[in-house]
């Protein structure tokens, strides 16, 4: 019977992140998908930014 | 010995420095771990279910549908809840998202990002919110400790202060207070930006006609970035005259203060920081703190057609 495993959230990593992995019949895998829930518009936040506060606020992206 | 405090971490929309943070306590880490049992620590522990505890941690902002839920599900579980850095106190460096809709976010990231490869948004992740919101738009918070992150002297503090029942002894000072450089009176008579020319790295940014904005920050970092030749970018948030006087806005205090340390018009100091919107409001732009001063104009600001240059 073909079923769904789903790791969600993810943890012992940096943010939320959720695993799905398809099975088929045989309990092969199908398919598999690493989803990331988190967003915050990076792209768009930094342009108008002053150009000197780069090295501190794209630190701030990831902080591990 | 009583049984030690139970304590539940979650992260909302941030970016895991704050975690750090508490790594960052090193030795002093032990004696917390001697009153504390952490329950709930996504970076650390496998701990998918929200659990009751003593003390809830929410570190990073309300941005998305699951941002709420997690912050609800913590209120709920968690005798008092501390929110854990500039993020769910004031909505942290991504507040600067403030001007932008949603649709031009997520525009800039898929749909026109000439570096990502496909142009669609994703489809089942938590849906987006209408705009970046600190922590108490949401749920009732106990303790506010912003810093990005805080330095470890405050986390002790605002940890042990909560696990113990008493109130943080922590002090309500500007990063001015912090910062050994002096504030002396020059005939600077031009702006310039930290990286034009030599600076003098005994003497106050603001009289050496640079932008800084450490005295109307409250000090939650212990002033690293001026010992090192970088001029205050508010990362901690507005100080507490900023936040509890109306009058009191960090535009024209910063303005009038570098114009009596140097020959530089007031007037055009209050214009160069309005061109600069986006950088020194960057951490705090979400926050109502702004929304009841003449600062209210920031989304005004910073969608001016003519951006200061240098711009990333």
């Amino acid at each position: 019977m073909s079923r769904t495993i789903a790791i969600d959230p993810v943890t012992r990593i940096e943010g939320h992140a959720r695993v799905e992995i398809e099975l088929d019949d045989a309990g092969k895998v199908r398919s598999s998908a690493f989803k990331v829930m988190d967003f915050r518009g990076f792209e768009t936040v930094l342009r108008g930014m002053q150009v000197e506060m780069m090295p501190t606020v794209t630190s701030r992206i990831c902080g591990t | 010995m009583s049984a030690k405090a139970r304590v539940s971490i979650e992260w909302l929309s941030g970016c895991s420095g704050c975690e750090l943070g508490i790594v960052d306590l090193h030795e002093k880490l032990l004696e917390v771990l001697d009153e504390i049992e952490l329950v709930r620590i996504p970076i650390l522990m496998d701990v998918k279910e929200y659990v009751a505890a003593d003390v809830g941690i929410l570190t990073g902002s309300i941005r998305t549908e699951h941002d709420r839920h997690a912050a609800r599900e913590m209120r709920r579980l968690c005798k008092s809840i501390l929110a854990f850095g500039t993020c769910p106190v004031y909505g942290g460096p991504h507040s600067s998202a403030y001007p932008h809709t949603t649709d031009e976010l997520l525009d800039g990231a898929y749909r026109s990002n000439a570096s990502t490869v496909t142009s669609e948004v994703p489809t089942d992740v938590p849906r987006l919110l209408a705009g970046n919101r600190p922590l108490d738009s949401e749920i009732e918070v106990d303790l506010y400790l912003p810093g990005c992150p805080p330095h470890p002297a405050f986390i002790f503090e605002a940890l042990m202060s909560l696990v113990r029942g008493r109130a943080p002894g922590i002090g309500r000072h500007s990063v001015c207070f912090r910062c050994e450089r002096k504030m002396v009176k020059t005939d600077r008579k031009t702006l310039r930006r930290a990286f034009e020319g030599e600076f003098d790295p005994e003497i106050c940014f603001l009289s050496q006609g640079c932008l800084c904005f450490g005295s109307v920050t409250l000090d939650r970092c212990l002033a690293p970035c001026t010992k090192v030749g970088v001029p205050c970018f508010s990362c901690g948030g507005p100080s507490e005259p900023v936040i509890l006087e109306p009058q009191k806005d960090v535009r024209s205090e910063v303005a009038l203060r570098m114009s009596h340390l140097t020959q530089i018009p007031e007037a055009e100091i209050v214009a160069e920081i309005e061109r600069q919107a986006k950088t020194h409001f960057a951490y705090a732009m979400a926050s109502p703190v702004f929304r009841q001063k003449p600062t209210f104009l920031l989304k005004k600001w910073t969608q001016s057609p003519t951006p200061a240059g240098g711009t990333a």
